[in-house]
Formats: structure tokens, C-alpha cells, sequence
């Protein structure tokens, strides 16, 4: 039985080796794939930018305005509602999320035959509920009375960006049905530890791996 | 992922050194090590599937402090001969067992992480394994660091637990300073190096030197 300690270890540490390194193989093919030398492979307009940008220096400041003088009022507010701790710095979207959400809104705004060129998206700031009913590792619940965004589509008239209907706010048919409002995910606050056993605690969003401004 | 990498392949290395070397460890207290280190290898990687999938990994490390705090708290009383030691221990031990039940009862529930007993078992373990590093320099016997695995596990549990003091500090008080990341990085891996050398060697001890 002893005898057989040592080859059973081994074939475990062939296994997690062959499994790390699987995943360094597959981490680099979606690097080398995602990142494109010219932008036209999945970008229809990306020679210049048609928003409003601003430049590094403003945004570091303008980061910081927010820091010092508005999110203090914020978090001595938040002491008063249970498990909000610091308030939100930042919110984080995934890409793909955005994309179907924006596939989605041009698909409704085509069946509700409104202009498709001139669709938009509204940003509310919103606040999550202390006491949700919804499932235990969701957003809301992991990060209760904490700050966020809800983004809700647009369509112009006559100039004005209106924002879509309640009843066109659902896109499919039945229990199938999507509501078309979508929220940011907060940089979880302790949701995960990214840390190995000796680094276990993690304060995000104070302390977020990945932010510039954590 | 090279970090993540560094980490594993010390923590399997010292399970494999660990489990090799338990035929020539008579004392039971010495045999809890590689199962230990089996858990902690169990905890590491569910933690790591649960964050892969953005589940909440928090409450294995909550596991994790309260059987690490066991598993230290019987191999250092099993080992030391000093009764005054001892009922400083079970005080010690009495305290965290009253943390654990505070926290867990709701009484204590400022964030969703068990950090009281944390950090106490932190302190728990820089002062208990200070105090047998202490006793067994000061014991009137001739010291023979080759023949007291106890002094090897007691000198790595003392960096380990002074450097996850130092960044889970650093990191409950907010400190962001120029390459931060990469400073926790490496203290994590100098931590995790004496944590699990400290662990192997004690397991060594007889089956090299003796």
C-alpha cells in the first residue's frame, strides 16, 4: 500500500501540470486572438474616435474629484445601511455582455420599427437593495446598498432621446422573455479571494486587482 | 499565471516530500502534516474553480483559518513540554473558539469575511511558535536542530504567518503604493516557501539527519 503512495502522487502532479498548462496554452490563444494588428476584423469604424475622449490627466483627476469630494458624503451615508462597508469606486462590464445587450437593443428597436441609427443608452445611478430575493452569488446580494449603474436603451425623435418603453423593455416571448435593462457588475467586494492561502483577504472594490485607480 | 504556478508546484512538491517521508515518523502529530497539506491543496484549487466561474471562494479560506488554527494548535501543544505553555494555549484556543462562535452566530458581522479570527490566529501562531522557537533555544538540553522537526515547522509557520500578517494588513487598511501587486506577490511566495519548506523539513528531520 505505502509503495503505492508515490507513483498515485505523481500521476496527480502529471495531471495538475498537464491541466496549468493547458490553461497557459489557452489563455495565450485567446490573447494572440484578441489581439488584432489593424481593427477592421471586428470593428466597422475604428480609424478615428467619434466620442468625446479625454485624456489620461483628466481622468485621473477627474477620478480623484469624485474620490475627495463626493465619495466621502457617499460612504458616511452608507455607514448608516447594513453591509455596505466602502462604497462602490468603480463598476465593471464584460464586453460580451454589452455587445449581446447591444445586439439586442438594435433587434427590438428594428421589430418596434423605430431608427436603428440613432439608437442609444441611458445610464441611472442606481443603489442595490439591502434585502433581495435573488440567488445567493448574485451581484445584488453579494454587495447590498451598494452604488451602481442600470443602463436602459435609447431611441431619438425629433431630437430627443427618449428612453424605451416599458412595454418594448422585454425582448422574446413568454418565460423566455429578457428584460432589456441591464446593470454593471460592482468590482465584487470580497466576493472571491484571487490571493493564494497566505494573501486571503482581499478588500475589492478599495483594494481591485486590474483597476488603474483601485 | 506563472505566480499561480510557483505557488502550486511548491505546495505539491512539499505534499510529495511530506508523503514519502511518513513511514519514518513514528509521532502522530508529525503524520497530520501531509493531510494537512492535502487539504490545503483541496482548498487551493476549489478556490481556484470557484473563482474561474465567479462563485464566492471566501468561505473555503473561512474553513481554511479555523482548521489551520486546529491543525497548528495540536502539533505545537503535542510538542511542548512546558505546562505554563500550555495553559496559555488553551486560553488562546478558548478565545478563538469564542471569535469563531461570535462571527458565526451573527454577532459579529461587520463584512461577509471571518476576519477577527483571522488575524487572531495569525497572532496565534507568530507568538505561539515565537514561544516554542523560545523554549526549545533556552532548554537546558543540548540543542540538535537536525533531531527537532518541531524547530523547522515552528521557523516556518513564524515567516508565514508575519508575512500574511503583513499583506492581508496592508490590504484591509487600503495600502496601494507603486507596484504593490508584485510586493504581495512576492511576499506571498517567500510565505508559502517557508510555510511548506518549514513543514517538509520537519517531516525530513529523521529520515536525513538521523
Amino acid at each position: 500500500m505505502r509503495n503505492l503512495i508515490i507513483p498515485v502522487l505523481f500521476v496527480i502532479s502529471l495531471f495538475v501540470i498537464g491541466f496549468l498548462t493547458y490553461r497557459i496554452k489557452q489563455l495565450s490563444e485567446l490573447k494572440e486572438a484578441t489581439n488584432l494588428n489593424d481593427g477592421t476584423t471586428i470593428c466597422t469604424e475604428c480609424k478615428s474616435a467619434s466620442y468625446n475622449d479625454i485624456s489620461f490627466e483628466e481622468f485621473e483627476k477627474w477620478v480623484q474629484n469624485f474620490r475627495n469630494f463626493d465619495l466621502p458624503a457617499l460612504e458616511e451615508h452608507s455607514t448608516q445601511s447594513p453591509g455596505v462597508g466602502k462604497q462602490t469606486h468603480s463598476v465593471w462590464a464584460d464586453l460580451n455582455q454589452l455587445e449581446n445587450f447591444i445586439c439586442l437593443m438594435r433587434r427590438k428597436a428594428a421589430e418596434t420599427q423605430k431608427n436603428t441609427d440613432s439608437l442609444g443608452v441611458r445610464f441611472y445611478f442606481i443603489k442595490y437593495d439591502a434585502n433581495s430575493d435573488r440567488s445567493e452569488y448574485s451581484v445584488v446580494r453579494q454587495n447590498p446598498n451598494k452604488l451602481s449603474v442600470a443602463l436602459i436603451p435609447t431611441y431619438c425623435e425629433n431630437n430627443i432621446n427618449y428612453d424605451f418603453e416599458k412595454e418594448n423593455l422585454k425582448f422574446g416571448t413568454n418565460d423566455k422573455a429578457v428584460n432589456m435593462l441591464m446593470t454593471f457588475d460592482v468590482p465584487p467586494n470580497r466576493r472571491y479571494s484571487n490571493g493564494a492561502i497566505p494573501d486571503r483577504f482581499n478588500p475589492c472594490p478599495n483594494y481591485c486587482d486590474g483597476a488603474i485607480f483601485p | 499565471m506563472l505566480y499561480q504556478i510557483l505557488l502550486y508546484s511548491i505546495l505539491i512538491a512539499s505534499l510529495v516530500i511530506c508523503f514519502t517521508a511518513i513511514p519514518s515518523n513514528p509521532e502522530r502529530s508529525l503524520r497530520m502534516i501531509p493531510l494537512f497539506l492535502l487539504y490545503n491543496l483541496i482548498s487551493e484549487l476549489s478556490a481556484y474553480g470557484l473563482m474561474v466561474q465567479k462563485r464566492s471562494n471566501m468561505f473555503i479560506y473561512d474553513i481554511y483559518t479555523l482548521l489551520e488554527f486546529v491543525f497548528i494548535f495540536i502539533l505545537l501543544f503535542a510538542s511542548s513540554k512546558s505546562i505554563r505553555f500550555k495553559r496559555v494555549m488553551s486560553f488562546y484556543g478558548l478565545l478563538f473558539l469564542a471569535a469563531a462562535i461570535l462571527f458565526y452566530f451573527g454577532w459579529y458581522k461587520p463584512t461577509h469575511y471571518n476576519i477577527l479570527n483571522l488575524f487572531m490566529s495569525f497572532m496565534f501562531i507568530i507568538v505561539a511558535s515565537g514561544a516554542v522557537l523560545i523554549e526549545q533555544l533556552f532548554s537546558d538540553e543540548v540543542i540538535r536542530f537536525t533531531s527537532i522537526p518541531l524547530f523547522w515547522a515552528s521557523t516556518g509557520f513564524l515567516i508565514y504567518a508575519s508575512a500574511s500578517f503583513l499583506i492581508n494588513t496592508l490590504n484591509y487598511l487600503n495600502i496601494v503604493f507603486p507596484s504593490s501587486l508584485m510586493v504581495k506577490q512576492v511576499i506571498t511566495v517567500i510565505g508559502s516557501l517557508a510555510f511548506y519548506g518549514g513543514l517538509s523539513m520537519s517531516m525530513l528531520c529523521r529520515r536525513i539527519f538521523n
